[in-house]
């Protein structure tokens, strides 16, 4: 009856608003799990609906479908998907973040905005569409398109994608060239396991490519920050100077500034914010999946060979990357974040 | 003299509380070095928590926690001849022995237990290892693994 | 009797443990006191605010966690901040004045609500006109 209510409540916002479209479970078997925004974790059941800062993660066998007006986005085993959302020019745009593992969106129809895809090395807009997405455990993303336009960028490079046309990025590059793929084609499995081993083989490169791509977030982060704190400090003197034209030419007149001018001011000034927490968090999803689940890998190999010039060159490059973390992203991040 | 004899009783109930104390640490080194020395990688896995922390690292997904227990033995990694050099009530300023971040120390505060215990273990070939265990009437729970250092 | 007495009692005891225990909030929060929870929290404790949103509609959630993102829109110097009357009559739009001690209000606010369980939570928060929080 509580679902019923929620789902019923949460049509209605989506009939006011157009936009924040929440999405519902259509189907789930096997081991799938959801993470609520406010931190507790339940299983995932049908007629679940789920909404920005939502992560779902999936097992061996675990399955789901999601179903967003329109939008049909299949999550196979082993991934970890969030639902997350950022600002641009005063519009938000639904943005499916992929840390881990793959998932397939068929779009049936245009709904207003299409949601970006974002993961560890890349973001990709699409149109009236369907295809795959594929997280690599190094970081690395694979994306194959079944039909449609799928424009995937990365380090400010684009390329655009038809039908049986794929791309990987390796984190911190451009798109590599694009590849002739069949539907289905693609075993994620061997894929991946094709991208441990190299990140096996050599470490360093990979934590330096990590590196590369915390370099983007971190630079997304400062410039919004930057922009925030100089909107911010606009925002503090036009209020303090309609304090004076209160007290000078009467409430009314610094009502109507307020409202003509500061009000829109403020609204601007929260949206940037908005995005350094989008950046910010995009960042601690990467430090947390991908290069956390890498030093995990590697410590664990060489626990017993701790000295192995690998391991150890690796880990000092692994250091620097988390001393470039700390000094540009912890500042944004809170404890609720952890 | 009946002072004393009440401050005898009450100094014999702390030491005894103490060493069973001490005695509970050394039999969780004992346990978890002799699952990871026989290859027990399923039952580590199973007395360990989410979130875990592994050195500055907060581990999220169980697959992950069972990749390091299986790996950490496949590699034939040995926790040789383990003896308690200290175990600790966790404190205020315990997270700076794993990681001085604010990751790691609101791990501390958000996930560990008030009864939660840093064990801190020595091999014979003078390596250290940091555990977080805590107690209950039932049940063993492993939240952080540090080292060999 | 006595007997009788004593297990009723016990009863009592052992169910008013367990409904503490489990945590389990038989009165719910209403919305009048969620919006009142939210004001008070704007003035006294910011990083409390995210609490009053639902964490699954509400799509600020996670960015409002960082209380120093609500600077831009409820400065502190207007501290503190009060409203007028609530119109309750429809949790989907429930109106209000707030105000502020500076020149910021007064402005129209409107509470888009949604209830989980007992309990009521923001979704939405419009302030003159604008959907300023989703």
């Amino acid at each position: 009856m509580k679902k019923i209510i929620l789902i019923a409540i949460l049509l209605v916002a989506v009939l006011l608003s157009g936009f924040a479209v929440p999405n519902d479970v259509i189907y789930s078997e096997g081991d799938a799990a959801v993470k609520y925004q406010a931190g507790y974790t339940d299983d995932v059941f049908i007629g679940d609906v789920y909404d920005t800062g939502d992560t779902v993660t999936t097992g061996f066998d675990g399955f789901v479908e999601l179903d967003q007006a329109g939008l049909v986005l299949k999550i196979n085993p082993d991934t970890v998907f969030t639902l997350q959302e950022k600002e641009e020019k005063g519009e938000k745009t639904s943005v499916f973040s992929l840390a881990l593992g793959s998932i397939k969106f068929r779009y049936d129809r245009i709904t207003g905005k299409e949601p970006m895809i974002q993961t560890a090395s890349c973001v990709a807009g699409a149109r009236g569409t369907e295809f795959s997405v594929y997280a690599g455990a190094d970081g690395s993303t694979l994306i194959v398109v079944d039909s449609g336009l799928v424009e995937v960028e990365s380090e400010g490079k684009a390329v655009q994608l038809t039908a049986e046309e794929g791309v990987e990025v390796q984190p911190g590059e451009p798109p590599g060239d694009k590849f002739v793929v069949q539907r289905d084609q693609i075993d994620y499995k061997t894929w991946n396991d094709d991208k441990l081993s190299a990140m096996l083989a050599d470490p360093v490169e990979t934590v330096r490519r990590i590196q590369d791509r915390m370099e983007f977030y971190i630079q997304e982060v400062q410039e919004y920050d930057s922009l925030y704190r100089e909107y911010l400090k606009k925002l503090e003197e036009e209020r303090r100077l309609n304090t004076e034209r209160a007290q000078k030419e009467g409430e009314n007149v610094a009502l109507q500034y307020e409202n003509d001018v500061i009000f829109p001011l403020s609204v601007e000034t929260f949206n940037l914010g908005l995005n350094v927490r989008y950046f910010s968090l995009a960042a601690l999803s990467m430090r947390r999946y991908v290069a956390g689940r890498t030093y995990l890998l590697l410590k664990a190999r060489y626990i017993a060979d701790y000295d192995n010039t690998i391991f150890r060159e690796y880990r000092k490059t692994f250091g620097e990357l988390l001393d470039k973390f700390e000094e540009a992203i912890v500042p944004q991040l809170v404890e609720a974040d952890i | 003299m009946k002072k004393l004899t009440f401050l005898l009783i009450v100094l014999v109930l702390f030491a005894s509380c103490a060493s069973i104390q001490r005695s509970k640490d050394e039999g969780n080194i004992e346990r978890i070095s002799k699952l990871i020395n026989t290859g027990q990688a399923d039952k580590l896995s199973a007395m360990t928590e989410l979130p875990f922390l592994l050195d500055q690292e907060i581990i999220l997904l169980d697959k992950d926690v069972r990749t390091f227990w299986s790996t950490i033995v496949e590699v034939g990694f040995k926790v040789e001849e383990p003896v308690l050099e200290r175990g600790v009530k966790i404190g205020p300023d315990s997270y700076k022995e794993f990681y001085d971040s604010m990751e790691v120390r609101t791990f501390f505060n958000k996930y560990l237990k008030k009864q939660s215990r840093l064990l801190e273990l020595k091999t014979n070939t003078g390596q250290r290892i940091l555990l977080l265990v805590t107690d209950t009437l039932f049940t063993r729970t492993l939240h952080g693994f540090k080292g060999p250092y | 009797m006595k007997r009788t007495t004593i297990l009723a009692l016990l009863g009592m005891v052992i169910g008013a443990l367990t409904i503490s225990l489990i945590g389990c909030d038989l009165s719910g929060v209403t919305i009048d006191a969620r919006i009142d929870s939210f004001i008070s929290d704007i003035n006294y404790d910011r990083t409390n605010v995210y609490l009053n949103f639902h964490s699954s509609a509400t799509s600020d959630y996670n960015a409002l966690k960082n209380e120093s993102t609500l600077e831009a829109i409820f400065p502190v110097a207007g501290f503190p901040y009060s409203r007028g009357s609530l119109d309750t009559s429809d949790p989907n739009n429930v109106t209000t004045v707030l105000d502020d001690t500076a020149a910021w209000g007064p402005k129209d606010a409107i509470f888009v609500m949604i209830k989980d369980g007992m309990t009521w939570y923001i979704n939405d928060l419009w302030l003159s006109g604008t959907w300023v929080i989703q």
